[in-house]
């Protein structure tokens, strides 16, 4: 796994729990399975960039793209 | 039963190529420096195909940029910080803009859409109807 993604997608994990939603319940909204859902929090199996945005989304939160630190 | 709207996909993949272009590297150099395939990124290019998010990612990261997820509604920084916007700092903001559109200087923003962006502010504040 790629460990960047894997911050992105521990930042969203983060989020869920500060706004008090169940994996169950994001995954209802996003439409896919609970086991998606965690899978992809805990980055066993990286989500698809649609599930991806999509959970971002229901967390009131954007996926952007930033220059990398140290990057010219 | 009620139908949710159909999920799109992210503006983030229409900026590959945008994103390439300004790293200075040929789709053909992307094959031949990074072995990725040139008709796969040309593919992800047009929108013929998505990346997965690992891919997507090992793309950005050539080209000097990553992924992040920010609250809505923040600007991203030119550090890469988000930072979100409170609504003292947002109206000081409005007021300046509107202080400059009362100038008779040159201006291309429409007043309407100022106004409309206030009062969405204002909502948001007093927890007015979204």
């Amino acid at each position: 796994m790629n460990p960047l993604v894997n911050d992105l997608l521990r930042q969203l994990a983060d989020r869920r729990k500060e706004v008090g939603m169940s994996a169950r319940d994001l995954a209802e909204k996003v439409r896919v399975n609970r086991q998606t859902v965690a899978k992809a929090e805990s980055g066993e199996v990286p989500p698809s960039l649609r599930i991806l945005t999509a959970m971002a989304d229901e967390l009131g939160c954007d996926v952007r793209i930033v220059p990398r630190d140290g990057a010219a | 039963m009620t139908t949710k709207p159909p999920l799109v996909p992210h503006p983030t993949v229409v900026k590959l190529r945008e994103l390439r272009t300004a790293a200075g590297l040929s789709l053909q150099g992307m094959q031949e420096e990074h072995f990725i395939p040139a008709v796969v990124i040309g593919s992800y290019e047009r929108g013929d195909r998505k990346p997965s998010v690992n891919r997507l990612d090992e793309i950005l990261h050539i080209f000097g940029y990553e992924l992040v997820a920010v609250p809505i509604g923040s600007t991203v920084l030119p550090s890469g910080q988000a930072h979100v916007w409170t609504h003292d700092e947002a109206a000081t903001v409005l007021a300046s803009i509107a202080a400059f559109l009362a100038t008779d200087g040159p201006t291309r923003v429409d007043p309407a859409v100022l106004a409309d962006v206030t009062r969405r502010i204002a909502e948001q504040r007093t927890g007015g109807a979204g």
